[in-house]
């Protein structure tokens, strides 16, 4: 359904001084310094799969984005998008896609969200039967009936962010970009988002996604991939990925007895809350798990103990702090 | 085609929606709009009231020609200058991407999210400025009439592509509102008299930079004061919009392959 | 008060850095104001043929009205009235409310950066394009009243913008009036035309408004001689009535921030 292959894109940005003297010149002269946002990359999605990229501020998620939208032209390298490339036949290309961005509203703020739905129902050209079964269909399973009809500024949060989805959706794409759909939004709301992404996903609808959101990635995505410096890091399912991890745990324990600093082969102390009280980390191919609850019970004395599979955010944060090659 | 009719039917309704959610603020600029466009006819007529003139305009026949530009404003500011404040606004934030986003032409896709109905208010303070002036000017044949129609279409397209310009520019000169000051700077040699001006300046305002299509042309027409041969004018015109749209869709394309 | 000049200081100086990456944006102002100028040299041109004078001004001296009127526009540009109400309507202004600094200083501050950037970009070299291509007298009568009251026409234009923004406070929603008043403010501070063109009972209206004291005033006093509704006034008698208006103006500014900050605190954030 996609395919990219050594997608890249350069620009080239000012340099800007501080000093009094610094910014003198710079009336004059500005240097000049090339940035390469995205270098290289190449991959592909199937059709109906759900994506999630993700990357620190600034790796290039959203420059990659913008080209597989065909807003944004690259410097090199293809793009072919449901037989298209996208910024050379962008209008037959952007009917068939859908796009919604947290933080980049569509509709229009001082009016009801329903009219914003009919205007895009015309510049989409959706024919009348259609855009009526898809408006019913989309506002029965967000259940937005009565908030449609209210200006846009009054609505809550979580309210406006279901009738972005309306918006986006209701041409049918068969492709549609998520950039950060639930940034701000409550648990409740959040949840009800990730819902209504599952049953479109369902209904063979694919997904590209990028978001900070570890919760997004774990409830929607069976595939992440990982940018950083403008090339990716990792491309793998989300449990291949935890996989990285080895078979780490994470281990809260409170003891009798004091516990001294101890380091041994598969034990390390993460976090120290008291005395009596530590989060361990437990490598459990060098040390079962069997065997540290023994030693440590009979050492210190096991009054209250949880243990947990490390979460995603640990392999994130090794991700992510990695240097440019 | 009629699609795009639709289309166009369907941002109206949208945009007058909008509007009337803050129906006295619509008043208001609607108001504003009468008294900006007011100023200059009104600065002419106290300097007419000193007792100075413009040598061969009577006071009816100078207002005339702002009475054009305010009525040519009125048109072509409603459909197509909304762009430039569109451009300005939305490619600032970031936000003109979501215009690429639908499947319609780039540039139809502004001029529709820039139509601006409170700019129809220009209409009626060029109308009723027109009319005082039409009154002391004496009635136009109808060859006048003729002339000034066809050269009134070329005066939007001047205006239509004049938007073109400077919102092509704002692609990469980003957030400038001092287009807008561009925009009044370049137009004002279009209100007054183009005998006023050397008569070098007078050609290149009628062929190279047809500022003064835009109103001094046609008004002169309807005053009997052109023959046929002023309809060449027509051919810059339609030079200038072919000009603006190449313009504006090379800026366009450079936009897109640039960004960050 | 030596920490206060540091503030100022440090603010003119951020916003200067802040508005130097914006710098063709002013500079758009060599292209606007020679063409504008241009326009009226030629619409003068006209009406002067024949005459000697008009209103008692020589062509001369309506060439130079307008060249110092478009300097003293660019020296004392303001846009404190959309910069408040923008922070007030977006809700931002709440970070100002939390400094220990009225905001009405810091906004004078950032005008007086701003405004030092425009000096060397738009300031001089229209200034230079005004003597050097359309030979306007561009020479002072009595260059020291005439930088003070260039000074307190910065004042005053920063007073009278600054009170409009503060209705935002009262108004959320009313930029066309706020343009509906700045347009007329130009209009009777004789941006457009000098009053001494207006009608009789209009002059005597606008002796007694602030916006004479923006333009026309200080413009007339830059030539050597001030006249408005018959009453004719030295250098010195001029620069000290301006002096009280725009003292008046401050005054009625600060009261004016005092109720508006009350009302932003009274209402809530």
């Amino acid at each position: 359904m996609i395919e990219v292959r050594n997608l890249t894109k350069t620009y080239r940005t000012h340099e800007r001084g501080h000093t009094l003297r610094e910014v003198a010149q710079n009336l004059i002269r500005r240097p000049m310094k090339e940035v390469r946002a995205v270098n290289e990359l190449s991959f592909a999605v199937e059709q109906g799969e759900m994506v999630a990229f993700l990357g620190p501020n600034g790796a290039g998620k959203s420059t990659t984005l913008k080209m597989l939208t065909g807003v944004l032209h690259p410097t090199s390298g293809e793009v072919r998008a449901l037989g298209l490339v996208p910024w050379k036949q962008r209008r037959q290309y952007v009917g068939r896609i859908g796009a919604v961005f947290g933080q980049k509203s569509q509709l229009l703020w001082d009016i009801p969200p329903a009219d914003a739905f009919y205007m895009n129902k015309a510049i989409y050209g959706v024919p009348d039967r259609a855009y009526k079964a898809t408006l019913d269909e989309l506002v029965g399973l967000l259940e937005v009936g009565d908030v449609m009809r209210k200006p846009t500024r009054q609505l809550s949060l979580g309210e406006r962010m279901k009738c972005e989805f309306i918006m986006a959706m209701l041409h049918r794409p068969e492709l549609v970009f998520l950039d950060e759909p639930t940034i701000g939004l409550d648990m409740i709301a959040k949840e009800n988002i990730r819902g209504f992404i599952r049953s479109m996903n369902r209904q063979g609808v694919t997904f590209i996604l990028t978001t900070h959101d570890l919760g997004d990635v774990e409830m929607l995505a069976e595939r992440v991939v990982v940018i950083n410096h403008g090339e990716i890091v990792v491309d793998d399912s989300l449990s291949g990925l935890r996989g990285r991890l080895g078979d780490k745990k994470s281990v809260r324990i409170t003891t009798e007895a004091a516990v001294p600093d101890i380091g041994q082969e598969g034990l390390q102390i993460l976090e120290r809350i008291g005395p009596h009280e530590l989060e361990l980390g437990i490598d459990t191919s060098s040390l079962p798990l069997k065997r540290f609850i023994r030693e440590f019970n009979e050492a210190y004395g096991i009054i209250d103990m949880a243990i947990e599979s490390l979460p995603i955010e640990a392999v994130m944060k090794q991700l992510y702090a990695r240097e440019a090659r | 085609m009629r699609g795009i009719v639709y289309c166009w039917a369907a941002v109206m309704r949208t945009k007058l929606a909008e509007q009337m959610a803050y129906r006295s603020h619509f008043a208001l600029s609607v108001l504003l709009l009468i008294v900006g466009d007011l100023v200059v006819p009104l600065v002419t007529l106290l300097v007419y009231r000193s007792g100075a003139s413009f040598p061969g305009w009577s006071l009816h026949e100078a207002l005339l020609i702002q009475a054009v530009f305010a009525l040519a404003k009125g048109i072509a500011f409603p459909f197509f200058f909304g762009m430039v404040g569109t451009t300005l606004s939305q490619v600032r934030e970031g936000t003109f991407d979501l215009l690429l986003l639908r499947p319609r032409p780039v540039m139809m896709m502004a001029m529709l999210t820039g139509f601006d109905p409170d700019d129809f208010g220009r209409l009626l303070s060029g109308s009723v400025l027109f009319g005082y002036a039409l009154s002391g000017a004496g009635g136009p044949s109808w060859q006048s009439w003729l002339q000034f129609g066809l050269l009134f279409l070329a005066s939007l397209t001047i205006l239509c592509a004049v938007s073109l310009f400077l919102s092509g520019m704002l692609f990469r000169w980003v957030g400038s509102s001092r287009v807008f000051d561009i925009f009044d700077a370049v137009t004002s040699f279009g209100m007054y008299p183009g005998t006023i001006f050397s008569k070098s300046l007078q050609n290149v305002l009628t062929y190279v930079l047809p500022i003064g299509l835009i109103a001094f042309v046609p008004a002169s027409a309807l005053l009997g004061r052109e023959g046929w041969g002023v309809l060449w004018a027509l051919v810059p015109a339609a030079a200038v919009l072919v000009l603006g749209a190449l313009y504006w869709n090379r800026m366009l394309r450079g936009y897109t392959s640039a960004g960050g | 008060m030596r920490r206060l000049a540091a503030a100022i200081r440090a603010i003119g100086f951020a916003t200067y850095k802040e508005w130097a990456a914006f710098r063709s944006h002013m500079a758009a102002s060599l292209l606007v104001g020679p063409v504008l100028f241009l326009v009226q040299v030629f619409i003068w041109q006209a009406m002067y043929e024949g005459k000697e004078t008009l209103n008692g001004l020589t062509y001369p001296q309506m060439l130079a009205y307008f060249g110092v009127a478009t300097l003293i526009h660019y020296i004392s540009f303001d846009f404190a009235d959309w910069n408040l109400q923008m922070l007030v309507r977006s809700g931002k202004f709440v970070t100002f409310a939390l400094r220990p600094l009225p905001h009405w200083l810091f906004a004078l501050a950032q005008k007086i950066g701003h405004r030092s950037l425009a000096l060397g970009i738009e300031v001089l070299p229209v200034m230079a394009l005004f003597i050097l291509a359309f030979g306007v007298n561009m020479k002072p009568a009595a260059p020291g009243w005439a930088v003070i009251s260039i000074l307190l026409s910065f004042l005053m234009n920063f007073f009278v913008n600054y009170c409009v923004g503060l209705t935002a406070f009262w108004l959320v929603r009313a930029e066309g009036v706020r343009r509906v008043f700045l347009l007329i403010k130009d209009v009777s501070a004789g941006v457009f035309l000098p009053l001494s063109f207006f009608p009789d009972v209009l002059q005597k209206l606008l002796f007694f408004l602030p916006f004479q004291f923006i333009t026309y005033l200080p413009t007339r006093v830059y030539i050597g001689s001030y006249e408005l509704t018959g009453i004719q006034l030295t250098l010195g008698q001029a620069v000290g009535l301006q002096a009280a208006a725009v003292t008046v103006a401050g005054a009625a500014t600060i009261a004016l921030y005092g109720a508006a900050l009350r009302r932003f605190t009274g209402v809530g954030v």
